[in-house]
């Protein structure tokens, strides 16, 4: 502190501040514990619920615009506020009392010889500094929120610079109450201005190497959707989803002389052996239709936690994980953290017919997970939640669009598949074995009435019920029960596969058949694995290949016309066509993304209670 | 003078400035007549030295010293007749700096509180033993108050030791006798008012607080007050040395101008810098509460005075 002979105001200001003066109400709060006992303890605590707040505040913002939908309800914002408060103030509690500490055995152990306390506790507060400025660069590189746009990240470099300063500085006073015995006013920790300065440059050096290394180690999120073209294919590609029909089960069916059809399918066409990731159906089947990991598209089970008195979903992420566990400490107070089922609400990321859409292609999607609410199409939707609403009556609430599909759907329910409705011989299996099979009879006949039609591009159709049926939510496990079940669940196999049968005559010659399994909600120990058959023209006959879950979407895309989206993590199956294939020759550009998922407007329905229920009825939640 | 419409407006209301200047002059004819009674009487025999010793100490100074220590006092209800005897030996080492400070070895200084300095009157000689004079009975006062324990007695004899030692006053002195041909820069300006003026200032607040047994961290609090108040104090006085005429102040004008904080920041920069420190010195008293009215009122009154 050699200031010129004539300084300017701010300079002498500044000197004067380490000399003691004109200290700040930050500064007093945390130094006004000095001389009482546990004046180290006393600081410790006052400096963690500071900082607490202080890195709160700014988290808060970031959480309110980048939710999937922005959260603008001023209570919601102001109890996430609350949470967020509650465990940025454990997070700095916990760093305050480890630089107090330290500072206590520092003392204890070099005595009254030791170096000066205040650059020893501004040293301490610059480690922490350093420890916050990589640990929140980590973070953030590791969120999908953190966009490409210099503005952003000149904000967010900021922001971590002003809370690893901040947390450090209240460290360092911390530290400087443990270090010394007080009974005279304490002078701040003095830094020269050469060692501000390179402090500063360690930090920015270290935010900026730790943000882009995070940034290397996850897919960057997709900006807006830009324009592309596409290659116009003469036929249709009917895609069926079969969950708990795994390649091992497939195979060993098929020997014993069960499902023909896709027996025949599987010569004329290219199976390929998908390997899975162990996950939820929802994130099975999301990652199939999106191309996108459940990390990235944010459907990563059956149900999410719900914040108490938040009415506004949060996206399922890494970011609301300790927000549910701040919450849960507050059990007492505020209440229970409920539960939602996770729904397209919480979907970041396009599935195949919404890019579909873009070009004006409809499709008509059925059942398939993470689809309520349903998009304006063009086409029809008939959401995860249709036969659930159909079941339960009341007003209808976006389950199915367009909306006015609705009535005939319910009527077509009531005549065939309430528990009134008449049984069709050929396929009804006793009540026991639960409302799998219906649900499969419905969704299928759904899908089919769609393919028959033969003016949507792409139908795509979710079954659950083989799932359903081999793991009830109630069973004695006995070997009895175990037999019928089996020969039940074979049963209702075989009769997908004569619908589907009925599906495959239907097909135009140019079409495409697509069956996916998934071994469902087995046992991981048995090493099952999924299947994709691919038959149609301009694809082998008759091979046999291996893939990965995340090649589905890309190659369903390359069968539709539709350019690659560089930001997918699979890539099409090209093996499965031959080299003269049309999808192989003549294949558009691929972009480099098709843009985010706009959030529905209107996020929570009443019927999610009853939804919920449902699931857990149906064994999905436990 | 530096604007306190702000410092008004602060949480913790201020004493009325009118109960404030009745205080101020209540304490200080107060503090006069009991230093009357502790110096010791002119006499045939004492060649001269009684009276030298009064000259300085009974000067019309504003005891602005004793009068802080009593008001801190105060405002934890500690009595005035407690605190008197050290509200005096405050005030005789602060006398006692005065005289030393005006020799002709030292700033060699004319006119003190408007009237020449003690050396000036009675010879060099005279003037040192009465510094000395002062300086012993200060001690010998506090030594033997019957209102004090041991603890507080000693505790107040140490802060006195303090506060005048190297690292207080004669060791600001002596900084400030060391030549500085291209004027002081701030580090040293501190260094000299943070000992010369700062310490006794400091050592009136923390004395108080003493006497009153204050909270501990009321203390701290208070001291911080005093720490940032004595510097606004010190740089209002160089405003009022670089602005007024000879004689206002009642001392030798435009002295120190060439080395104190109107040189260093200019006359605008140094008001901004007293009114800064003002309000800093009065964030510290929102600790105190109610209690701390009497002392921001008085800090307001130090800081927006005309002489």
């Amino acid at each position: 502190m050699q200031p010129g002979p004539d300084p300017s105001l701010d300079s002498l200001r500044e000197a004067l501040r380490d000399r003691g003066y004109l200290d700040r109400r930050l500064d007093r709060l945390i130094l006004s514990s000095a001389g009482s006992r546990f004046a180290w303890l006393q600081g410790a605590l006052k400096a963690g619920l500071v900082a607490g707040v202080f890195l709160a505040f700014p988290l808060l913002l970031i959480l309110i615009v980048q939710n999937n939908p922005p959260i603008t309800s001023p209570l919601d914002i102001l109890l996430l506020g609350t949470y967020l408060a509650i465990l940025c103030t454990l997070l700095t509690l916990l760093v305050e009392l480890a630089a107090a500490g330290a500072g206590r055995i520092i003392a204890l152990g070099l005595g009254a010889h030791g170096p000066d306390p205040g650059k020893l506790a501004w040293s301490i507060g610059s480690v922490t500094a350093l420890g916050f400025a990589i640990y929140l660069s980590l973070w953030w590189g590791g969120r999908e929120a953190g966009g490409r746009a210099l503005g952003t990240r000149v904000a967010v470099l900021t922001f971590i610079l002003v809370v690893s300063l901040g947390i450090g500085r209240l460290t360092s006073l911390t530290a400087l109450l443990s270090l010394v015995k007080v009974d005279r006013p304490l002078h701040r920790a003095v830094a020269g201005r050469r060692r501000r300065i390179l402090l500063l440059g360690i930090l920015l050096t270290a935010s900026a190497l730790a943000i882009p290394w995070m940034k290397s180690r996850i897919p960057d999120p997709g900006g807006s959707q830009p324009s592309f073209s596409i290659t116009p294919r003469p036929g249709r590609v009917l895609w069926i989803g079969i969950d708990g029909l795994g390649a091992n089960l497939l195979r060993g069916l098929m020997v014993e002389g069960h499902l023909p059809q896709l027996s025949d399918l599987l010569k004329r066409g290219c199976q390929v052996r998908l390997s899975l990731p162990p996950a939820d159906p929802p994130a099975i089947w999301v990652s199939a239709a999106t191309g996108f990991s459940p990390r990235r598209h944010g459907v990563s089970g059956v149900e999410t936690a719900v914040l108490p008195g938040v009415a506004t979903p949060l996206a399922d992420s890494p970011w609301t994980q300790p927000l549910v566990r701040a919450a849960s400490l507050l059990n007492p107070w505020v209440g229970r953290v409920g539960e939602v089922p996770l729904s397209g609400i919480h979907r970041k990321d396009k599935a195949i017919w919404e890019i579909l859409a873009a070009k004006g292609f409809p499709s008509a999607v059925v059942n398939w997970w993470a689809t309520w609410p349903a998009d304006e199409g063009p086409g029809i939707r008939i959401s995860e939640r249709a036969f659930f609403r159909l079941e339960s009556g009341g007003t209808p609430d976006r389950e199915v669009f367009p909306p006015e599909e609705m009535a005939p759907l319910q009527a077509e329910f009531l005549r065939h598949f309430a528990p009134s409705a008449s049984a069709d011989p050929d396929a009804r299996l006793p009540a026991e074995a639960g409302e799998g099979p219906i649900m499969d009879e419905f969704h299928l006949a759904q899908a089919g009435k769609s393919w028959k039609e033969g003016r949507w591009p792409l139908v795509a159709v979710y079954l659950n019920g083989t799932d359903l049926l081999a793991r009830p939510p109630v069973s004695s496990g006995g070997r009895t029960e175990r037999i019928i079940r089996e020969r039940w669940l074979v049963d209702h196999l075989d009769h997908l596969d004569r619908k589907l049968a009925d599906l495959v005559q239907s097909a135009g010659e140019s079409d495409t058949i697509v069956v996916q399994g998934d071994p469902g909600r087995g046992d991981p120990s048995e090493g099952d694995s999924g299947f994709l058959i691919l038959t149609g023209p301009g694809l082998e006959r008759g091979l046999s290949t291996s893939g990965q879950l995340l090649d589905v979407a890309p190659t369903l895309l390359r069968l539709l016309g539709f350019p690659l989206s560089r930001e997918m993590q699979g890539r099409p199956l090209l093996q499965c066509f031959p080299p003269d294939s049309p999808y192989l020759q003549d294949a558009p550009h691929s972009v480099a993304t098709f843009g985010q998922r706009r959030a529905p407007s209107r996020a929570a329905s009443e019927f999610d209670p009853e939804v919920l229920e449902k699931l857990r009825s149906l064994g999905y939640i436990r | 003078m530096p604007s306190s419409s702000r410092l008004r407006n602060s949480s913790s209301p201020a004493a009325e400035p009118r109960r404030v200047q009745l205080f101020l002059t209540e304490k200080a004819e107060a503090v006069g007549q009991a230093l009357e009674d502790f110096l010791p009487p002119p006499g045939p025999e004492d060649g001269g030295i009684a009276e030298a010793m009064r000259y300085t100490a009974l000067s019309s100074g504003k005891r602005i010293r004793p009068v802080v220590l009593l008001a801190v006092a105060e405002s934890y209800s500690a009595p005035t007749s407690r605190s008197m005897r050290t509200a005096c030996a405050l005030e005789m080492v602060h006398a006692c700096s005065l005289i030393l400070d005006d020799l002709p070895c030292m700033d060699d200084a004319e006119l003190r509180r408007g009237r020449p300095t003690n050396h000036r009157v009675y010879g060099e000689d005279k003037a040192i033993l009465a510094a000395f004079g002062l300086l012993n009975l200060a001690y010998g006062i506090v030594a033997s108050d019957p209102s004090l324990s041991d603890d507080v007695r000693a505790g107040v004899a140490s802060l006195l030791s303090e506060a005048l030692g190297t690292q207080g006053l004669i060791g600001g002195q002596a900084l400030d006798l060391t030549p500085s041909p291209a004027g002081r820069n701030l580090h040293e300006l501190e260094q000299i008012h943070s000992r010369k003026t700062g310490s006794l200032f400091i050592a009136s607040v923390e004395l108080g607080a003493l006497l009153g047994k204050a909270p501990e961290t009321e203390r701290l609090a208070l001291m911080q007050f005093a720490k940032n108040l004595g510097l606004a104090y010190q740089i209002v006085d160089d405003l009022l040395d670089a602005t007024s005429e000879p004689g206002a102040t009642g001392k030798d004008s435009h002295r120190d101008y060439r080395g104190n904080f109107v040189a260093l920041s200019g006359i605008d920069g140094a008001r901004r810098l007293a009114e800064e420190l003002s309000d800093c010195a009065l964030e510290h008293l929102t600790l105190l509460g109610a209690r701390g009215a009497l002392l921001r009122g008085l800090a307001l009154h130090l800081t927006g005075r005309t002489r």
